[in-house]
């Protein structure tokens, strides 16, 4: 069938593989928004089928329809429907990705769960164990106490 | 998972997130939050203590605006509640109490002056003294009195002042250094006091009668504000303690503005309350039924000065919509106005029966966009209000 050439490049469809063999074809001006497969792209013109190792199909797949709807609106909700766990994984898959605005929603997010929280959760939402001593710690109660007033019970 | 990527790890556990992504979502918070994760591990501490870190920190502090207020109810519960329109919507509570005792000030006896980055003034109503707080360093110090000696917060309370830290003029993180200025008659001259942290010298210069010199970057303080007529004095910044004051007359002729009711009866009070700063006023007008103590608001006009600082132009009036959803009745009122980088904030608080309402509004003069908001509910039913200022954020050192 005989295409616009203005839509012959917006038309031309690209496969991505994630790390679980999940296949996912898109249009390029969508995977043009990864800078890192923009990349891949600009070094091997006839690609078609992109691999990203670091990525799981469940998480692509996200990724991916957050390139197509995203605005003021879609971003606002974005977040409200992944636990924690995603959340972080998702923020890797869109740093390894080169996702500007993807990125930023998602740290915005992260901050917006861990706010007002008391260290113990924080903890937890990182995976960390407390390394300071109790004297250290006490130490920085002190320093900061100003700091330290009014947490929320979790 | 590889180590390839520079993990913020210990012993015991594996973060997921590299050291760059953790900065990124830390810079998402504001710098109280950010302080407290000081606390988690080692690796965390130590990631926050970075100096690009801090720096960027700092950067988007700098931006910031936080708008503290001081209340209290009797001796040991005077709070700083800090607010900002960057966090989520509550409020922060500053435990001012320690950090006074070394100098004796008692917390009913003080008024909340001013902040900038990490400085505080607190004025004493009994000592008649004012003493700046450096919540960062954890310092107090006391200020020599001005020239004109010991003032009580009732004179305070009338005089345009400005405190302006080092982080105003460029954006190294706070050295604490600070100025601190007002404007006040001696005898029928306005004078303007410019207190210097790091000489602990005061230095006075009296206005002259001068025209505003174009461009550049001036600090406005109030001296008198009348109906028709209000007196400014002028400086030019960053010299403000070098430079020759100017004084402003501007008159207020309100017959030329759009849709103004001066004067006009709607057969009930009207009642016009005027808060000023930096240059600009907001005239809030409500009216409220003969008798009754209860107001409500009708309008809110923002005014600045002329060009050439002779009067009063009329900027904007807060649009019809937004009076729809902020009107409701109250019984005092008062208020705060600042300028920063062309975006003029206000807050409004008003008591109604004891209740504290606050509302934060804000005007960008190049998109000529209102915009505004509520502010949570402090929990502070009963309290006195003893001083409110906006300021920039606080900053790591």
């Amino acid at each position: 069938m005989a295409e616009e050439k203005s839509q012959a490049s917006s038309s031309k469809m690209l496969t991505l593989k994630a790390s679980d063999g999940v296949l996912f074809e898109v249009e390029l001006n969508i995977a043009k928004e990864m800078k890192t497969v923009q990349a891949y792209i600009d070094d091997c013109e006839d690609i078609e089928t992109i691999p990203i190792p670091n990525v799981l199909g469940k998480h692509l797949a996200i990724v991916i329809e957050y390139i197509k709807k995203t605005n003021e609106e879609y971003d606002a909700e974005f977040e409200k429907q992944w636990n924690m766990d995603d959340l972080q994984l998702l923020l890797l898959a869109a740093n390894y990705l080169n996702i500007s605005g993807l990125q930023e929603c998602l740290c915005k997010a992260i901050a917006k769960r861990i706010e007002n929280k008391s260290p113990e959760y924080v903890r937890k939402v990182f995976n960390i164990e407390n390394d300071h001593s109790p004297e250290e710690e006490a130490k920085l109660r002190k320093e900061y106490k100003w700091a330290f007033e009014g947490v929320d019970k979790d | 998972m590889g180590d390839h990527r520079n993990t913020t790890s210990n012993a015991i556990g594996l973060c997921l997130l590299p050291q760059e992504l953790i900065q990124n979502i830390f810079l998402s918070l504001v710098l109280p939050e950010i302080v407290r994760l000081k606390i988690l591990n080692k690796s965390f501490s130590t990631l926050i203590s970075d100096h690009s870190f801090i720096r960027q920190c700092n950067s988007l502090s700098n931006s910031t605006t936080w708008l503290f207020v001081y209340k209290k109810r009797w001796l040991r519960d005077a709070v700083l509640h800090a607010f900002t329109d960057r966090s989520s919507d509550r409020w922060f509570k500053i435990p001012i109490a320690d950090l006074l005792k070394p100098v004796d000030f008692h917390g009913e006896d003080l008024y909340f002056l001013a902040a900038s980055a990490n400085v505080f003034l607190f004025a004493s109503n009994n000592v008649r003294e004012v003493v700046a707080v450096n919540l960062v360093s954890v310092t107090v110090k006391k200020i020599p009195p001005s020239p004109l000696g010991p003032r009580g917060t009732s004179s305070w309370r009338r005089s345009g002042m400005k405190l302006v830290t080092e982080t105003d003029d460029n954006s190294s993180s706070g050295s604490g250094h600070f100025r601190f200025m007002f404007a006040e008659f001696v005898g029928n001259r306005p004078v303007l006091f410019v207190y210097d942290s790091v000489t602990d010298t005061w230095k006075s210069r009296e206005a002259q009668e001068s025209v505003l010199p174009r461009g550049g970057l001036h600090v406005f303080l109030s001296v008198v504000h009348g109906p028709r007529e209000s007196v400014l004095v002028a400086v030019s910044t960053p010299d403000c303690d070098t430079n020759t004051p100017i004084v402003l007359r501007p008159r207020f002729d309100s017959v030329e503005g759009l849709n103004l009711t001066v004067g006009f009866n709607w057969g009930n009070l009207i009642d016009r309350l005027h808060v000023y700063g930096d240059g600009y006023m907001m005239i809030v007008k409500s009216n409220g039924e003969n008798g009754r103590s209860v107001r409500v608001l009708q309008g809110v006009e923002l005014w600045g000065l002329s060009l050439d600082g002779r009067k009063w132009e009329f900027v904007s009036s807060v649009p019809n919509e937004v009076i729809g959803v902020i009107e409701k009745p109250y019984g005092v009122m008062m208020g705060c106005l600042e300028e920063k980088n062309g975006i003029i904030r206000a807050a409004l608080v008003s008591n109604c029966d004891g209740f504290w309402d606050m509302l934060w509004l804000s005007f960008d003069t190049k998109w000529k966009r209102w915009n505004w908001m509520p502010l949570p509910d402090s929990k502070m039913k009963g309290w006195n209000l003893a001083g409110i200022s906006f300021s920039s954020g606080l900053t790591l050192q």
